[in-house]
């Protein structure tokens, strides 16, 4: 009887969660007839897990890394390659370009090395002699004077050669050349033989680097597939006359891939705030004016923004978000990537996440399709192959960056044109990707970022929960097994919400576990986005969950939760916050005419940022202004209401 | 960057030729236009010298371990060139020091990239002294390379640190010949050996000369016998390195 009774009452709710369904079609959490007739067939079990069919842990990675083989990187004295960037990400220790011996915390989960496709690999090519690079003239000069000692005028004479545009068309390594199949052959095979189904995933991917007048408009392309797929095509480029700058042309390239191989790829859109207003375009991108097909396609392919990484954090700006005490967080908005141009105030609103998000809404709308529909992640775009983005452990973004008592002191750009000033200690120790999947494999985790259930951490390995439902109660924030409630009442992050049952306003189950190495959590915020009837856009913060027995103040906020940071000796304590925050949270203002998208942000205690710890270790005084402390942070994907 | 910096970014054959590339090449040449040049010219060392830049690596660890003092920390305009000028003195003191510390001048020229500032400088064996040229263009062909930085330089010209343990430490690196590295290691690795009133670091704090005193006492590199002498001018630092790139010249 009590079987039977507790048999039917979960399947009831099972059930209850399907019908009612407002929960959109996931792979996760989705039931049907077929899997309630097995869930009424089966036994109950005394193990609570048995059955369960969702993600059980995230995935901690990195989408977005260079090695030697990107020009730039290699330029700048990265000898790391693709094999020594996985090497590092699933736990090796190795020699960091600058000759340091570095090791993850942890290994990672999986990897995405992300090469820019220009000129893929031409360094390393033309300092191991190899063929390609031999059997032209001019390649063979410059490999014969650097093996002679002229290497230092070897290394002008190829400089030269580039900024002139005399550089030999044989050696440019574009699709279509043996040199390039050649690079991109090595790189698919590294990712080849370092992936290991379960245990880390090595993806095959690239980074298409648009970059016209100095404003930042990457994609990083990840593969789902293997070798046998991967490697019927090479990368899309910008350099003319095989590639183009606009993301439009690159699409085209994902659609032909898919469509010769039956393959999948995706792709995430680089953190925009290097853009100068060009990333989230609302009326126009290239000169075009935006339609029904634009929205769709970049719907389509565009499943993922990289919010953070080690060029700032854009999920918000303080001058879009004045009422955000957080929004301000190492925050890049001095110009665009070279510093050629200034930011202008105008700009912010096309380059942030959050404004993004909400003026998808509008787009939504205007078009039928939400262009900005994207999931968050966050990952480091570091040019040295190591994707170390632990404050304590942070090897930088290049080589010039790497540990070294000087870091702290020089520029990272310097326009001296523009006034356009970027120091070294503002770039960021962040971030790296979370991913719920079920299983660390390529088709799995692809899986997981195509249904957008990832979160971005500037670098802590927290555990953020995310549900999105009508029925979620206070009482399912004390059950040990959340995610068992969530997966079962709603949608996790990623996921929609349609047409409000009557009555009822979304409700939001969410957890989140400090990093078990890490500092404890501060609070669980929900920001909320919105589309009024009158075609405006509206956002505001929520604290939903947070550490002690701090109580909101007049203005409805909750107080700091304190500061134990040393500075001097870079050290923090966790005698404030929380190792875990959970609730239930219902939106009070809810209006179900409306559009609107809601994501998390879980907050840490204030910690040393990598630049205390320098401090610390060289004993060097940092500059006036250098920011020593951080609140690390996590970013979920939203979860979407569609009235 | 300072007016040090820039003052050798403006000279600098490498530098100027890096600097070309972020201004004229085509977008997706070099698709992160960040950096300034100085660094490119430093990056393409790790290439053309393999694993030059693990000096860097090397100057790291001893400033963290306060074996060395961090080199300048100071990011003001060097308005008046005296942050070079104080360079290019260590630079020529170098040169006396290896010419000082050999028991027989080897006829080896060499030249050495100070890598922060990416400045060459080269030392002509004559006539049993080396001749130094501060700010050279670059290594003649076939010459022994040496690859170090700034505050290595400045500790052995100072007398607090000796060359061979530089060597030994990676602070550092020599490129060229099996024959040309066995020459100067064999010849100059006593160079900067700490001499009488010269063993304590002023640049270190009291807990570093501590550091210091009880690291020697560990690894004994510096075993070769040193001679007090005193520091005075170089005048081949004089007569190539003054003149050709003084202040008044920038």
């Amino acid at each position: 009887m009590i079987r039977t009774s507790r048999h039917g009452a979960r399947l009831a709710a099972l059930l209850a969660s399907a019908v009612a369904l407002p929960a959109f079609a996931q792979d996760t959490g989705t039931l049907d007839q077929k899997k309630a007739e097995e869930a009424l067939r089966r036994p109950p079990a005394y193990s609570p897990y048995v059955g369960r069919d969702f993600p059980t842990r995230p995935f901690f990675g990195d989408t977005h890394l260079h090695t030697s083989f990107s020009m730039d990187a290699g330029a700048f004295g990265a000898r790391l390659g693709p094999r020594d960037a996985y090497r590092f990400a699933r736990g090796d220790e190795v020699t960091a370009s600058t000759g340091q011996p570095v090791k993850l915390s942890r290994p990672l989960d999986f990897l995405v090395v992300a090469d820019h496709s220009d000129n893929m690999g031409f360094f390393p090519d033309l300092f191991a002699g190899k063929p390609e690079v031999l059997a032209d003239p001019t390649g063979r000069q410059w490999y014969d004077m650097i093996q002679s000692g002229k290497g230092a005028d070897a290394a002008i004479a190829i400089i030269v050669a580039f900024s002139h545009a005399t550089f030999p068309k044989d050696l440019m390594y574009s699709p279509g050349t043996p040199a390039y199949h050649s690079a991109w052959k090595a790189t698919i095979d590294a990712a080849e033989e370092f992936n290991d189904p379960g245990r880390f995933t090595a993806f095959i991917g690239y980074e298409w680097t648009s970059n016209t007048n100095g404003n930042n408009l990457h994609r990083n392309v990840i593969f789902r597939d293997n070798a046998d797929k991967a490697s019927q095509v090479e990368p899309f480029t910008v350099y003319p006359p095989y590639g183009s700058d606009n993301p439009v042309e690159l699409w085209k390239w994902m659609q032909a891939y898919e469509t010769k191989t039956g393959g999948n790829v995706l792709a995430i859109a680089h953190n925009g705030n290097l853009s100068n207003g060009l990333m989230f375009p609302v009326v126009e991108a290239f000169g075009k004016e935006l339609d029904r097909e634009y929205v769709e396609t970049r719907a389509k392919w565009e499943r993922l923004y990289e919010t953070t990484q080690t060029k700032g954090t854009g999920e918000a700006h303080p001058f879009l978000s004045p009422n955000d005490e957080f929004a301000a967080f190492e925050i890049w908005d001095k110009g665009n990537l070279d510093g050629s141009v200034a930011k202008k105030k105008e700009m912010l609103e096309f380059e942030y996440a959050r404004s993004a998000l909400k003026n998808g809404l509008k787009l939504e709308k205007e078009l039928g399709t939400n262009p900005y529909k994207f999931g968050l992640i966050g990952s480091s775009d570091a040019h040295n192959g190591l994707a170390a983005m632990e404050e304590d452990n942070f090897f930088g973004k290049t080589v010039p960056q790497e540990p070294s008592p000087r870091r702290m002191m020089e520029a990272f750009v310097d326009n001296t044109k523009t006034g356009v000033k970027i120091m070294d200690w503002e770039v960021s120790a962040s971030g790296y990707a979370a991913v719920w999947a079920r299983e660390n494999t390529r088709e799995s985790l692809w899986d997981a970022m195509e249904r957008k259930e990832t979160y971005a951490t500037t670098g802590p390995r927290m555990i953020v929960r995310f549900f999105g439902g009508w029925d979620f109660e206070a009482r399912d924030a004390e059950d040990r097994l959340p995610a068992n409630i969530g997966y079962s009442k709603g949608v996790p992050m990623g996921g929609d919400l349609r047409r409000a049952p009557g009555g009822k306003v979304p409700t939001f189950l969410v957890a989140a576990l400090k990093d078990p190495i890490g500092a404890n959590l501060d609070r669980y915020q929900i920001v909320k986005g919105w589309l009024d009837k009158d075609g405006n856009v509206h956002e505001k913060v929520y604290d939903v969950a947070w550490s002690g027995d701090r109580q909101p103040g007049s203005d409805g906020k909750i107080p700091p939760v304190g500061n134990t940071v040393d500075e001097a000796n870079a050290t923090w304590t966790n005698t404030i916050g929380d190792p875990e925050l959970i609730a239930v949270w219902k939106d009070p203002e809810f209006d179900p005419t409306q559009l609107a998208f809601y994501y998390g942000r879980v907050i840490e205690i204030p910690t040393p940022r990598w630049t205390a710890y320098d401090g610390q270790r060289f004993g060097v005084k940092p500059l006036p202004g250098t920011a020593m402390t951080v609140a690390e942070r996590a970013y979920t994907s939203p979860i979407w209401y569609t009235p | 960057m300072g007016g040090y910096w820039q003052h050798l970014q403006a000279v600098s054959r490498l530098s100027l030729a890096a600097g070309l590339i972020l201004v004229a090449s085509p977008p997706a040449v070099l698709a992160c236009g960040y950096h300034d040049d100085v660094s490119m010219a430093r990056g393409m060392m790790n290439w053309v010298y393999p694993d030059a830049l693990h000096v860097l690596g090397a100057i790291s660890t001893a400033v963290a371990e306060r074996r060395l003092p961090p080199s300048v920390n100071n990011t003001a305009p060097d308005l008046f060139g005296s942050r070079y000028r104080r360079m290019a003195e260590a630079l020529g003191r170098f040169g006396e020091a290896l010419g000082e510390s050999a028991d027989r001048m080897p006829a080896l020229s060499f030249s050495m990239v100070l890598l922060e500032p990416m400045l060459w400088t080269r030392y002509e064996a004559a006539g049993g002294r080396l001749r130094t040229q501060v700010h050279a263009t670059g290594p003649k062909a076939g010459d022994l390379v040496l690859v170090s930085g700034e505050a290595v330089i400045g500790e052995i010209a100072a007398g607090r640190l000796a060359t061979g343990e530089a060597i030994e430490r990676g602070l550092i690196r020599l490129y060229g010949s099996e024959s040309q590295k066995a020459a100067f290691v064999g010849a100059f690795r006593s160079a900067g050996s700490a001499r009488p009133g010269t063993t304590e670091p002023t640049a270190m704090s009291g807990h570093a000369a501590q550091s210091v005193a009880a690291r020697e006492a560990a690894m004994p590199l510096q075993s070769v016998s040193i001679t007090a002498r005193p520091t005075r001018q170089s005048t081949a630092f004089e007569a190539d390195g003054a003149l050709a790139c003084g202040p008044g010249h920038h």
